[in-house]
Protein backbone atom coordinates (compact mmCIF):
# COMPACT_ATOMS: atom_id res chain seq x y z
CA UNK A 1 0.00 0.00 0.00
CA UNK A 2 1.33 3.58 -0.64
CA UNK A 3 0.05 7.07 -0.47
CA UNK A 4 -1.67 6.18 -3.60
CA UNK A 5 -4.28 3.50 -4.27
CA UNK A 6 -3.14 1.41 -7.48
CA UNK A 7 -5.90 1.72 -9.58
CA UNK A 8 -5.14 5.23 -10.61
CA UNK A 9 -3.04 4.03 -13.42
CA UNK A 10 -6.58 2.30 -15.18
CA UNK A 11 -8.05 5.32 -14.44
CA UNK A 12 -5.86 7.51 -15.89
CA UNK A 13 -5.27 5.51 -18.75
CA UNK A 14 -9.05 5.17 -19.29
CA UNK A 15 -9.35 9.07 -18.87
CA UNK A 16 -6.58 9.59 -21.62
CA UNK A 17 -8.62 7.87 -24.23
CA UNK A 18 -11.70 9.54 -23.61
CA UNK A 19 -9.82 12.58 -23.69
CA UNK A 20 -8.99 11.39 -26.77
CA UNK A 21 -12.80 10.90 -28.47
CA UNK A 22 -13.61 14.39 -27.33
CA UNK A 23 -10.59 16.10 -29.00
CA UNK A 24 -12.15 14.53 -32.13
CA UNK A 25 -15.69 15.09 -31.00
CA UNK A 26 -15.05 19.14 -30.63
CA UNK A 27 -13.05 18.37 -33.91
CA UNK A 28 -15.64 17.41 -35.79
CA UNK A 29 -19.31 19.33 -34.25
CA UNK A 30 -19.71 22.81 -35.51
CA UNK A 31 -21.85 24.19 -38.13
CA UNK A 32 -20.59 22.10 -40.75
CA UNK A 33 -19.67 18.78 -39.06
CA UNK A 34 -16.17 16.80 -39.74
CA UNK A 35 -16.54 13.02 -40.03
CA UNK A 36 -13.56 10.54 -39.32
CA UNK A 37 -13.31 10.53 -42.86
CA UNK A 38 -13.03 13.69 -43.75
CA UNK A 39 -10.21 13.57 -40.99
CA UNK A 40 -8.60 10.98 -42.71
CA UNK A 41 -8.80 13.08 -45.93
CA UNK A 42 -6.85 15.73 -44.64
CA UNK A 43 -4.46 14.17 -43.27
CA UNK A 44 -3.28 12.03 -46.04
CA UNK A 45 -3.98 13.99 -48.99
CA UNK A 46 -2.04 17.18 -49.47
CA UNK A 47 -4.90 19.58 -50.93
CA UNK A 48 -4.57 22.67 -48.96
CA UNK A 49 -6.64 24.90 -49.39
CA UNK A 50 -9.91 23.17 -49.35
CA UNK A 51 -12.80 24.50 -46.86
CA UNK A 52 -13.03 21.54 -44.74
CA UNK A 53 -8.96 22.22 -44.49
CA UNK A 54 -9.27 25.81 -43.79
CA UNK A 55 -11.88 25.66 -41.14
CA UNK A 56 -9.97 22.57 -39.29
CA UNK A 57 -6.74 24.21 -39.11
CA UNK A 58 -7.26 27.92 -38.83
CA UNK A 59 -10.39 27.32 -35.97
CA UNK A 60 -11.54 23.82 -34.85
CA UNK A 61 -8.07 23.43 -33.69
CA UNK A 62 -7.59 26.18 -31.96
CA UNK A 63 -10.53 26.12 -30.31
CA UNK A 64 -9.74 22.47 -28.71
CA UNK A 65 -5.96 23.56 -28.28
CA UNK A 66 -7.98 26.60 -26.45
CA UNK A 67 -10.37 24.81 -24.32
CA UNK A 68 -7.54 22.25 -23.15
CA UNK A 69 -5.31 25.05 -22.02
CA UNK A 70 -8.14 26.32 -19.94
CA UNK A 71 -9.57 23.12 -18.70
CA UNK A 72 -6.43 22.61 -17.35
CA UNK A 73 -5.29 25.41 -16.56
CA UNK A 74 -8.11 26.43 -14.48
CA UNK A 75 -8.73 22.85 -12.85
CA UNK A 76 -5.18 23.08 -11.09
CA UNK A 77 -5.37 26.15 -10.21
CA UNK A 78 -8.41 25.47 -8.14
CA UNK A 79 -6.88 22.48 -7.02
CA UNK A 80 -4.19 24.38 -5.87
CA UNK A 81 -6.59 27.09 -4.19
CA UNK A 82 -8.38 24.35 -2.26
CA UNK A 83 -5.55 22.84 -0.96
CA UNK A 84 -3.37 25.72 0.03
CA UNK A 85 -6.58 27.42 2.04
CA UNK A 86 -8.08 23.82 3.21
CA UNK A 87 -11.37 24.91 1.88
CA UNK A 88 -13.45 23.23 -0.63
CA UNK A 89 -14.63 26.78 -1.88
CA UNK A 90 -11.76 27.84 -2.89
CA UNK A 91 -11.11 28.51 -6.36
CA UNK A 92 -9.01 31.26 -8.69
CA UNK A 93 -12.42 33.52 -8.50
CA UNK A 94 -11.94 33.49 -4.23
CA UNK A 95 -8.58 35.31 -4.40
CA UNK A 96 -10.31 37.72 -6.69
CA UNK A 97 -7.96 36.78 -9.55
CA UNK A 98 -10.67 36.49 -11.94
CA UNK A 99 -11.87 40.13 -10.64
CA UNK A 100 -9.01 41.32 -11.13
CA UNK A 101 -8.21 40.36 -14.98
CA UNK A 102 -11.96 41.44 -15.38
CA UNK A 103 -11.07 44.78 -13.77
CA UNK A 104 -8.05 45.61 -16.24
CA UNK A 105 -10.22 44.62 -18.87
CA UNK A 106 -13.18 46.59 -17.96
CA UNK A 107 -10.82 49.93 -17.51
CA UNK A 108 -9.62 49.05 -20.92
CA UNK A 109 -12.94 48.58 -22.65
CA UNK A 110 -15.05 50.81 -20.94
CA UNK A 111 -12.74 53.56 -18.84
CA UNK A 112 -10.50 54.53 -21.58
CA UNK A 113 -13.22 57.19 -22.69
CA UNK A 114 -14.03 57.75 -19.77
CA UNK A 115 -10.33 58.46 -18.30
CA UNK A 116 -9.64 60.08 -21.75
CA UNK A 117 -7.10 58.05 -23.38
CA UNK A 118 -7.18 56.82 -26.80
CA UNK A 119 -9.55 53.59 -27.35
CA UNK A 120 -7.34 52.26 -29.67
CA UNK A 121 -7.27 48.12 -29.03
CA UNK A 122 -4.25 46.56 -30.29
CA UNK A 123 -4.24 43.01 -31.11
CA UNK A 124 -2.77 41.98 -27.10
CA UNK A 125 -3.89 44.91 -25.51
CA UNK A 126 -6.90 43.04 -23.63
CA UNK A 127 -4.98 39.80 -22.77
CA UNK A 128 -2.43 42.29 -21.45
CA UNK A 129 -5.13 44.62 -19.66
CA UNK A 130 -6.31 41.28 -18.03
CA UNK A 131 -2.95 40.36 -16.96
CA UNK A 132 -2.09 43.41 -15.74
CA UNK A 133 -5.14 43.30 -13.09
CA UNK A 134 -4.88 39.81 -11.87
CA UNK A 135 -1.43 40.24 -11.26
CA UNK A 136 -2.42 43.53 -9.36
CA UNK A 137 -4.85 42.19 -7.26
CA UNK A 138 -2.74 38.78 -6.38
CA UNK A 139 0.18 41.43 -5.80
CA UNK A 140 -2.11 43.50 -3.42
CA UNK A 141 -3.62 40.40 -1.65
CA UNK A 142 0.08 39.15 -1.20
CA UNK A 143 0.94 41.94 0.45
CA UNK A 144 -1.54 42.26 2.78
CA UNK A 145 -1.12 38.63 3.57
CA UNK A 146 2.65 39.00 4.23
CA UNK A 147 1.49 39.53 7.93
CA UNK A 148 -1.21 37.14 8.31
CA UNK A 149 -0.80 34.00 9.37
CA UNK A 150 -4.50 32.78 9.26
CA UNK A 151 -5.60 31.62 5.54
CA UNK A 152 -8.78 32.21 6.11
CA UNK A 153 -8.21 35.79 6.43
CA UNK A 154 -6.44 36.01 2.90
CA UNK A 155 -9.73 34.07 1.91
CA UNK A 156 -11.69 36.79 2.72
CA UNK A 157 -9.05 39.50 1.04
CA UNK A 158 -9.56 37.82 -1.64
CA UNK A 159 -13.27 37.77 -1.32
CA UNK A 160 -13.26 41.57 -1.22
CA UNK A 161 -11.38 42.33 -3.34
CA UNK A 162 -13.96 40.79 -6.07
CA UNK A 163 -16.55 42.72 -4.26
CA UNK A 164 -14.57 45.49 -4.89
CA UNK A 165 -13.70 45.06 -8.15
CA UNK A 166 -16.97 44.23 -8.91
CA UNK A 167 -18.59 47.67 -7.80
CA UNK A 168 -15.55 49.93 -9.94
CA UNK A 169 -16.95 47.93 -13.10
CA UNK A 170 -20.69 48.80 -12.15
CA UNK A 171 -19.31 51.84 -11.47
CA UNK A 172 -17.88 52.24 -14.99
CA UNK A 173 -20.67 50.14 -16.93
CA UNK A 174 -22.96 53.01 -15.56
CA UNK A 175 -20.90 56.04 -17.40
CA UNK A 176 -19.56 53.77 -20.82
CA UNK A 177 -21.76 54.21 -23.99
CA UNK A 178 -24.06 51.24 -25.13
CA UNK A 179 -21.48 49.72 -27.25
CA UNK A 180 -18.28 49.66 -24.94
CA UNK A 181 -20.95 47.76 -22.25
CA UNK A 182 -21.71 45.31 -25.05
CA UNK A 183 -17.81 44.87 -25.73
CA UNK A 184 -17.40 44.06 -22.34
CA UNK A 185 -20.41 41.99 -22.04
CA UNK A 186 -19.31 39.87 -24.96
CA UNK A 187 -15.93 39.31 -23.15
CA UNK A 188 -17.25 38.32 -20.07
CA UNK A 189 -19.48 35.58 -21.61
CA UNK A 190 -16.01 33.85 -22.41
CA UNK A 191 -15.20 32.51 -26.00
CA UNK A 192 -12.61 30.02 -26.89
CA UNK A 193 -13.12 30.15 -30.35
CA UNK A 194 -11.09 34.21 -30.82
CA UNK A 195 -7.66 33.14 -30.22
CA UNK A 196 -4.70 33.39 -33.31
CA UNK A 197 -2.51 30.45 -33.53
CA UNK A 198 0.38 33.36 -31.92
CA UNK A 199 -2.15 33.93 -29.08
CA UNK A 200 -2.09 29.57 -28.44
CA UNK A 201 2.10 29.11 -28.70
CA UNK A 202 2.12 31.91 -26.08
CA UNK A 203 -0.40 30.28 -23.83
CA UNK A 204 0.92 26.74 -24.61
CA UNK A 205 4.74 28.17 -23.43
CA UNK A 206 3.28 30.16 -20.33
CA UNK A 207 1.10 27.00 -18.92
CA UNK A 208 3.71 24.33 -19.68
CA UNK A 209 6.69 26.33 -17.28
CA UNK A 210 4.00 26.78 -14.61
CA UNK A 211 3.08 23.00 -15.08
CA UNK A 212 6.62 22.06 -14.79
CA UNK A 213 6.72 24.13 -11.20
CA UNK A 214 3.91 21.85 -10.02
CA UNK A 215 5.98 18.55 -9.82
CA UNK A 216 8.55 20.82 -7.46
CA UNK A 217 5.32 21.36 -5.01
CA UNK A 218 3.05 18.45 -5.38
CA UNK A 219 4.68 16.71 -2.30
CA UNK A 220 4.61 20.30 0.07
CA UNK A 221 0.80 19.87 -1.42
CA UNK A 222 0.53 16.59 0.16
CA UNK A 223 1.96 17.79 3.48
CA UNK A 224 -0.37 21.18 3.64
CA UNK A 225 -3.22 18.35 3.53
CA UNK A 226 -2.91 18.17 7.56
CA UNK A 227 -2.37 21.82 8.10
CA UNK A 228 0.19 24.44 8.03
CA UNK A 229 1.76 23.50 11.24
CA UNK A 230 2.24 19.93 10.76
CA UNK A 231 3.41 20.62 7.17
CA UNK A 232 6.06 22.79 8.44
CA UNK A 233 6.86 20.97 11.03
CA UNK A 234 7.51 18.17 8.49
CA UNK A 235 10.40 20.03 6.86
CA UNK A 236 7.83 22.29 4.50
CA UNK A 237 8.89 25.57 3.90
CA UNK A 238 5.61 27.10 3.75
CA UNK A 239 6.69 30.82 2.60
CA UNK A 240 8.45 29.06 -0.65
CA UNK A 241 5.34 27.04 -1.41
CA UNK A 242 2.72 29.76 -0.88
CA UNK A 243 4.46 32.03 -3.36
CA UNK A 244 4.64 29.68 -5.61
CA UNK A 245 1.19 28.95 -5.57
CA UNK A 246 -0.03 32.00 -5.95
CA UNK A 247 2.45 32.67 -8.48
CA UNK A 248 1.50 29.62 -10.30
CA UNK A 249 -1.98 30.17 -10.24
CA UNK A 250 -2.09 33.82 -10.59
CA UNK A 251 -0.65 33.56 -14.02
CA UNK A 252 -2.59 30.38 -15.16
CA UNK A 253 -5.86 32.27 -14.25
CA UNK A 254 -4.76 35.26 -15.61
CA UNK A 255 -3.92 34.18 -19.05
CA UNK A 256 -6.55 32.40 -19.27
CA UNK A 257 -8.86 34.95 -18.32
CA UNK A 258 -7.59 37.08 -20.15
CA UNK A 259 -7.59 35.59 -23.26
CA UNK A 260 -10.92 33.44 -23.65
CA UNK A 261 -12.85 35.58 -20.46
CA UNK A 262 -13.79 34.55 -16.80
CA UNK A 263 -15.04 30.90 -17.26
CA UNK A 264 -16.94 30.15 -14.37
CA UNK A 265 -17.10 27.32 -12.39
CA UNK A 266 -14.41 25.36 -13.90
CA UNK A 267 -11.82 26.01 -11.67
CA UNK A 268 -14.11 25.25 -8.39
CA UNK A 269 -15.57 22.18 -9.51
CA UNK A 270 -12.65 20.10 -11.49
CA UNK A 271 -11.04 19.57 -8.32
CA UNK A 272 -14.37 18.43 -6.72
CA UNK A 273 -15.22 15.77 -9.62
CA UNK A 274 -11.61 14.64 -9.84
CA UNK A 275 -11.44 14.05 -5.92
CA UNK A 276 -14.54 11.84 -6.64
CA UNK A 277 -13.87 10.03 -9.28
CA UNK A 278 -10.15 9.16 -8.08
CA UNK A 279 -10.89 8.88 -4.52
CA UNK A 280 -7.15 10.04 -4.08
CA UNK A 281 -5.17 12.16 -2.06
CA UNK A 282 -1.67 12.42 -3.54
CA UNK A 283 -1.35 15.40 -5.24
CA UNK A 284 1.10 14.14 -7.88
CA UNK A 285 -1.75 11.89 -9.36
CA UNK A 286 -4.38 14.60 -8.92
CA UNK A 287 -2.72 16.91 -10.90
CA UNK A 288 -2.66 15.43 -14.12
CA UNK A 289 -6.32 13.96 -13.19
CA UNK A 290 -7.52 17.10 -12.98
CA UNK A 291 -5.78 18.20 -15.96
CA UNK A 292 -7.14 15.82 -17.74
CA UNK A 293 -10.84 15.75 -16.51
CA UNK A 294 -10.35 19.94 -17.00
CA UNK A 295 -9.55 19.54 -20.63
CA UNK A 296 -12.30 16.95 -21.22
CA UNK A 297 -15.35 18.66 -19.34
CA UNK A 298 -14.01 21.93 -21.26
CA UNK A 299 -14.04 20.43 -24.52
CA UNK A 300 -17.06 18.39 -24.46
CA UNK A 301 -19.23 22.12 -23.07
CA UNK A 302 -17.04 23.90 -26.31
CA UNK A 303 -18.72 21.12 -28.18
CA UNK A 304 -22.51 20.90 -26.52
CA UNK A 305 -21.87 24.45 -27.02
CA UNK A 306 -21.48 24.37 -31.15
CA UNK A 307 -24.58 22.16 -31.99
CA UNK A 308 -25.39 24.45 -34.38
CA UNK A 309 -28.99 25.70 -33.17
CA UNK A 310 -29.92 28.14 -35.76
CA UNK A 311 -26.31 28.61 -36.81
CA UNK A 312 -26.00 30.36 -33.67
CA UNK A 313 -23.95 29.14 -30.67
CA UNK A 314 -24.11 29.34 -26.82
CA UNK A 315 -21.36 31.43 -24.71
CA UNK A 316 -19.41 28.94 -23.13
CA UNK A 317 -19.52 30.58 -19.63
CA UNK A 318 -23.10 30.00 -19.80
CA UNK A 319 -22.55 26.57 -20.81
CA UNK A 320 -20.27 25.13 -18.49
CA UNK A 321 -21.89 26.48 -15.27
CA UNK A 322 -25.66 25.23 -16.97
CA UNK A 323 -24.09 21.26 -17.33
CA UNK A 324 -21.76 21.52 -14.58
CA UNK A 325 -23.30 22.97 -11.28
CA UNK A 326 -26.06 20.23 -11.67
CA UNK A 327 -23.76 17.39 -12.11
CA UNK A 328 -21.14 18.63 -9.40
CA UNK A 329 -24.61 19.02 -7.10
CA UNK A 330 -26.06 15.26 -8.06
CA UNK A 331 -22.10 14.12 -7.01
CA UNK A 332 -21.76 15.67 -3.18
CA UNK A 333 -25.63 14.69 -2.80
CA UNK A 334 -25.01 11.12 -3.42
CA UNK A 335 -21.94 10.60 -1.94
CA UNK A 336 -22.56 13.32 0.51
CA UNK A 337 -20.96 11.16 3.61
CA UNK A 338 -17.58 10.32 2.60
CA UNK A 339 -16.94 13.52 0.72
CA UNK A 340 -17.91 16.54 2.98
CA UNK B 1 24.23 6.62 28.83
CA UNK B 2 21.80 9.47 28.72
CA UNK B 3 22.93 11.78 26.17
CA UNK B 4 21.94 15.73 26.32
CA UNK B 5 19.45 16.22 22.97
CA UNK B 6 17.44 19.24 23.88
CA UNK B 7 19.00 22.75 25.07
CA UNK B 8 17.66 26.03 26.20
CA UNK B 9 19.53 28.77 27.12
CA UNK B 10 17.85 32.23 28.34
CA UNK B 11 14.87 31.43 26.42
CA UNK B 12 11.51 33.30 26.86
CA UNK B 13 8.84 32.57 24.84
CA UNK B 14 5.71 34.54 24.20
CA UNK B 15 4.11 36.73 21.24
CA UNK B 16 5.39 39.59 19.50
CA UNK B 17 3.15 41.66 17.43
CA UNK B 18 4.36 45.15 15.89
CA UNK B 19 2.98 47.01 18.71
CA UNK B 20 3.23 44.82 21.68
CA UNK B 21 5.83 41.54 23.42
CA UNK B 22 4.10 39.56 25.78
CA UNK B 23 5.95 37.20 27.70
CA UNK B 24 4.29 34.62 29.14
CA UNK B 25 7.71 32.87 30.22
CA UNK B 26 11.21 33.80 30.67
CA UNK B 27 14.98 32.40 31.79
CA UNK B 28 14.31 29.01 30.71
CA UNK B 29 17.27 26.63 30.56
CA UNK B 30 16.66 23.43 29.97
CA UNK B 31 18.52 20.43 29.20
CA UNK B 32 16.59 17.22 28.05
CA UNK B 33 18.29 13.81 27.78
CA UNK B 34 17.31 10.98 25.39
CA UNK B 35 14.75 8.58 26.42
CA UNK B 36 13.09 10.81 28.75
CA UNK B 37 9.48 11.44 29.25
CA UNK B 38 8.68 14.34 30.47
CA UNK B 39 5.17 16.34 31.67
CA UNK B 40 4.22 20.05 31.27
CA UNK B 41 1.87 21.20 33.61
CA UNK B 42 0.51 24.48 34.39
CA UNK B 43 -2.45 26.26 34.24
CA UNK B 44 -4.73 27.69 31.38
CA UNK B 45 -2.84 30.28 29.99
CA UNK B 46 0.24 29.57 31.69
CA UNK B 47 2.42 28.96 28.18
CA UNK B 48 2.41 25.54 27.52
CA UNK B 49 1.55 25.18 24.30
CA UNK B 50 3.63 28.63 23.30
CA UNK B 51 6.17 26.81 24.63
CA UNK B 52 6.06 23.43 22.98
CA UNK B 53 5.57 25.46 19.37
CA UNK B 54 8.63 27.18 20.20
CA UNK B 55 10.86 24.23 21.04
CA UNK B 56 9.14 22.55 17.74
CA UNK B 57 9.92 26.11 15.61
CA UNK B 58 6.49 26.54 14.83
CA UNK B 59 7.10 30.21 17.07
CA UNK B 60 10.43 32.07 17.65
CA UNK B 61 11.42 32.57 20.71
CA UNK B 62 11.31 36.22 22.03
CA UNK B 63 14.98 35.91 23.02
CA UNK B 64 17.30 32.96 24.13
CA UNK B 65 18.80 30.46 22.17
CA UNK B 66 17.78 26.40 21.56
CA UNK B 67 20.05 23.58 20.28
CA UNK B 68 19.09 20.18 19.45
CA UNK B 69 21.56 17.99 20.31
CA UNK B 70 24.08 20.65 20.42
CA UNK B 71 23.67 22.30 16.86
CA UNK B 72 21.44 25.85 17.25
CA UNK B 73 17.73 25.71 16.09
CA UNK B 74 18.80 28.39 13.49
CA UNK B 75 21.59 26.24 11.50
CA UNK B 76 19.26 23.62 10.94
CA UNK B 77 17.28 23.69 7.39
CA UNK B 78 13.79 23.08 7.90
CA UNK B 79 14.54 19.17 6.41
CA UNK B 80 17.06 18.34 8.77
CA UNK B 81 14.98 20.18 11.70
CA UNK B 82 12.06 17.47 10.72
CA UNK B 83 14.69 14.87 11.13
CA UNK B 84 14.86 15.59 14.71
CA UNK B 85 12.08 16.76 16.29
CA UNK B 86 8.08 15.84 15.35
CA UNK B 87 4.57 17.14 16.88
CA UNK B 88 1.37 15.72 17.98
CA UNK B 89 -0.62 19.30 17.42
CA UNK B 90 -4.12 20.29 18.98
CA UNK B 91 -4.94 21.94 15.32
CA UNK B 92 -7.78 20.27 14.35
CA UNK B 93 -7.57 18.47 11.19
CA UNK B 94 -8.72 20.16 7.79
CA UNK B 95 -10.83 18.04 5.32
CA UNK B 96 -9.24 15.78 3.55
CA UNK B 97 -9.37 12.13 1.22
CA UNK B 98 -6.32 10.90 3.58
CA UNK B 99 -6.61 7.31 4.80
CA UNK B 100 -5.27 6.23 8.53
CA UNK B 101 -1.93 4.83 6.30
CA UNK B 102 -2.01 7.19 3.78
CA UNK B 103 -1.91 10.26 6.77
CA UNK B 104 1.20 8.24 9.14
CA UNK B 105 3.25 7.99 5.63
CA UNK B 106 3.10 11.14 5.44
CA UNK B 107 5.45 11.29 8.23
CA UNK B 108 7.90 9.96 6.24
CA UNK B 109 8.46 13.20 3.83
CA UNK B 110 11.65 14.65 5.03
CA UNK B 111 13.38 10.90 3.95
CA UNK B 112 11.41 10.70 0.50
CA UNK B 113 12.44 11.81 -2.53
CA UNK B 114 10.44 14.62 -4.60
CA UNK B 115 7.84 12.39 -5.46
CA UNK B 116 7.36 11.54 -1.98
CA UNK B 117 8.21 7.39 -2.79
CA UNK B 118 8.24 5.23 -0.15
CA UNK B 119 11.39 3.01 0.42
CA UNK B 120 11.16 -0.43 1.48
CA UNK B 121 12.92 0.99 4.80
CA UNK B 122 10.11 4.11 4.77
CA UNK B 123 7.58 1.43 5.01
CA UNK B 124 9.43 -0.85 8.01
CA UNK B 125 9.46 2.67 9.67
CA UNK B 126 5.46 3.02 9.07
CA UNK B 127 4.84 -0.67 10.27
CA UNK B 128 6.69 -0.04 13.30
CA UNK B 129 4.61 3.22 14.20
CA UNK B 130 1.42 1.01 13.58
CA UNK B 131 2.54 -1.52 15.83
CA UNK B 132 3.59 0.66 18.68
CA UNK B 133 0.04 2.84 18.89
CA UNK B 134 -1.30 -0.47 17.83
CA UNK B 135 -3.83 0.90 15.17
CA UNK B 136 -3.64 -1.67 12.40
CA UNK B 137 -7.12 -2.53 12.43
CA UNK B 138 -8.31 1.16 10.96
CA UNK B 139 -5.63 1.47 8.37
CA UNK B 140 -7.76 1.93 5.45
CA UNK B 141 -10.45 4.15 7.34
CA UNK B 142 -10.21 7.83 6.09
CA UNK B 143 -9.50 9.95 8.93
CA UNK B 144 -12.64 11.07 9.20
CA UNK B 145 -14.25 8.58 10.18
CA UNK B 146 -12.31 8.16 13.35
CA UNK B 147 -12.84 8.70 17.23
CA UNK B 148 -11.01 11.26 19.04
CA UNK B 149 -8.78 8.45 20.67
CA UNK B 150 -8.37 6.64 17.74
CA UNK B 151 -7.57 9.98 16.00
CA UNK B 152 -4.80 10.69 18.87
CA UNK B 153 -3.34 7.37 18.22
CA UNK B 154 -2.45 8.12 14.35
CA UNK B 155 -1.15 10.93 14.57
CA UNK B 156 1.51 9.62 16.94
CA UNK B 157 1.79 7.07 14.64
CA UNK B 158 2.03 9.34 12.55
CA UNK B 159 5.20 11.41 14.55
CA UNK B 160 6.55 7.99 15.32
CA UNK B 161 6.74 7.74 11.63
CA UNK B 162 8.68 10.80 10.95
CA UNK B 163 11.91 9.03 13.05
CA UNK B 164 12.77 11.79 15.33
CA UNK B 165 14.32 11.54 18.78
CA UNK B 166 12.45 13.71 20.39
CA UNK B 167 8.38 14.26 19.85
CA UNK B 168 6.87 16.53 21.62
CA UNK B 169 2.71 16.37 22.19
CA UNK B 170 0.28 18.97 22.90
CA UNK B 171 -2.41 18.24 25.90
CA UNK B 172 -2.70 14.81 23.62
CA UNK B 173 -5.62 13.17 25.88
CA UNK B 174 -7.59 15.89 26.09
CA UNK B 175 -11.32 15.45 24.92
CA UNK B 176 -10.24 11.56 25.79
CA UNK B 177 -12.10 9.39 28.23
CA UNK B 178 -10.21 8.43 31.21
CA UNK B 179 -9.69 5.17 29.57
CA UNK B 180 -8.23 6.63 25.78
CA UNK B 181 -6.17 8.70 28.52
CA UNK B 182 -4.42 6.05 30.18
CA UNK B 183 -3.89 3.99 26.91
CA UNK B 184 -2.46 6.87 25.38
CA UNK B 185 0.09 7.57 28.32
CA UNK B 186 0.86 4.56 28.25
CA UNK B 187 1.88 4.03 24.56
CA UNK B 188 3.83 6.97 25.28
CA UNK B 189 5.71 5.56 28.02
CA UNK B 190 5.99 2.32 26.03
CA UNK B 191 7.43 3.76 22.82
CA UNK B 192 10.12 5.76 25.03
CA UNK B 193 11.17 2.61 26.80
CA UNK B 194 11.82 1.08 23.27
CA UNK B 195 12.98 3.69 20.64
CA UNK B 196 14.97 5.69 23.60
CA UNK B 197 12.85 9.00 21.94
CA UNK B 198 12.04 11.78 24.37
CA UNK B 199 9.06 12.53 24.73
CA UNK B 200 7.51 15.37 26.37
CA UNK B 201 3.81 15.68 26.86
CA UNK B 202 1.58 18.81 27.64
CA UNK B 203 -1.19 17.86 29.78
CA UNK B 204 -3.60 18.48 32.82
CA UNK B 205 -4.04 15.49 33.89
CA UNK B 206 -1.83 15.50 36.54
CA UNK B 207 -2.22 12.52 38.59
CA UNK B 208 -0.73 10.25 34.86
CA UNK B 209 1.91 12.79 34.59
CA UNK B 210 3.03 11.96 38.19
CA UNK B 211 2.59 8.39 37.31
CA UNK B 212 4.37 8.20 33.93
CA UNK B 213 6.63 11.34 34.00
CA UNK B 214 10.26 10.51 34.70
CA UNK B 215 10.74 14.38 34.89
CA UNK B 216 7.96 17.01 35.40
CA UNK B 217 8.15 20.90 33.94
CA UNK B 218 6.05 23.20 36.06
CA UNK B 219 4.98 26.25 34.52
CA UNK B 220 4.09 29.02 36.90
CA UNK B 221 4.28 32.77 37.26
CA UNK B 222 6.56 33.12 34.23
CA UNK B 223 8.83 30.68 35.10
CA UNK B 224 9.62 27.19 34.63
CA UNK B 225 10.95 24.79 37.43
CA UNK B 226 12.06 21.35 35.95
CA UNK B 227 12.40 18.16 38.11
CA UNK B 228 11.33 15.24 39.46
CA UNK B 229 8.34 14.47 42.05
CA UNK B 230 10.51 13.24 44.55
CA UNK B 231 12.33 16.90 44.97
CA UNK B 232 10.86 19.07 47.44
CA UNK B 233 11.21 22.16 45.20
CA UNK B 234 9.21 20.22 42.46
CA UNK B 235 6.51 19.66 45.09
CA UNK B 236 6.29 22.73 46.71
CA UNK B 237 5.98 24.36 43.04
CA UNK B 238 3.09 21.56 42.26
CA UNK B 239 1.06 22.75 45.43
CA UNK B 240 1.66 26.21 44.29
CA UNK B 241 0.10 26.24 41.10
CA UNK B 242 -2.52 23.64 41.77
CA UNK B 243 -3.52 23.64 45.40
CA UNK B 244 -6.31 25.67 46.37
CA UNK B 245 -9.24 24.69 48.62
CA UNK B 246 -10.86 21.92 46.46
CA UNK B 247 -7.78 19.95 45.71
CA UNK B 248 -4.99 18.70 48.22
CA UNK B 249 -1.55 17.19 46.77
CA UNK B 250 -0.93 14.48 49.02
CA UNK B 251 3.04 13.98 49.86
CA UNK B 252 2.79 10.40 50.76
CA UNK B 253 1.20 8.90 47.55
CA UNK B 254 2.77 11.96 45.45
CA UNK B 255 -0.56 12.44 43.80
CA UNK B 256 -3.40 14.56 43.98
CA UNK B 257 -6.69 14.02 45.81
CA UNK B 258 -9.90 16.09 44.67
Amino acid sequence: MNLTNKSYRSQLIAFTVLFCICVLLNLSVGSLSISLADFWNIISSNEQNTNLNYILFNYRMPKAIASILAGVGLGISGLLMQTYFRNPLAGPFVLGISSGASLGVAVLIMGSSLLGFSTFIFNYSLPLAASIGALFVLTTVMIASRNLKNTLSILIIGLMFGSFTSAIISVLSYFSSANELQQYIFWSLGSLGNLQWKEIYLLLALETICLLFLIKIAKPLDALLLGENYAKSMGVNLKKTQTSIFIITSVLTGCITAFMGPIAFVGLAIPHLTKLIFKNANHLVLMPAVGLIGAIVLLLCDTVSHIPINHKHLPINATTSLLGAPVVIWLLVSKSRQFL
Amino acid sequence: MKKQILTTQNLAIGYQTSKQKTTLCKAIDLQIFSGEVLCLLGRNGAGKSTLLKTLAKLLLPLSGSLFVEQTSFSELSNIHFAKKISVVLTDRLPENSLTVYQTIALGRQPYTNWAGKLTPFDEKQINKAIHLTDIKNILDKNTSELSDGQLQRVMIARALAQDTPIILLDEPTSHLDIHHKLNIFRILKNISQETQKTILISTHEINLALKYADRLLLMHQQTLHLGTIKDQQTQQVLMNIFNSDLIRFDVATHQFIF
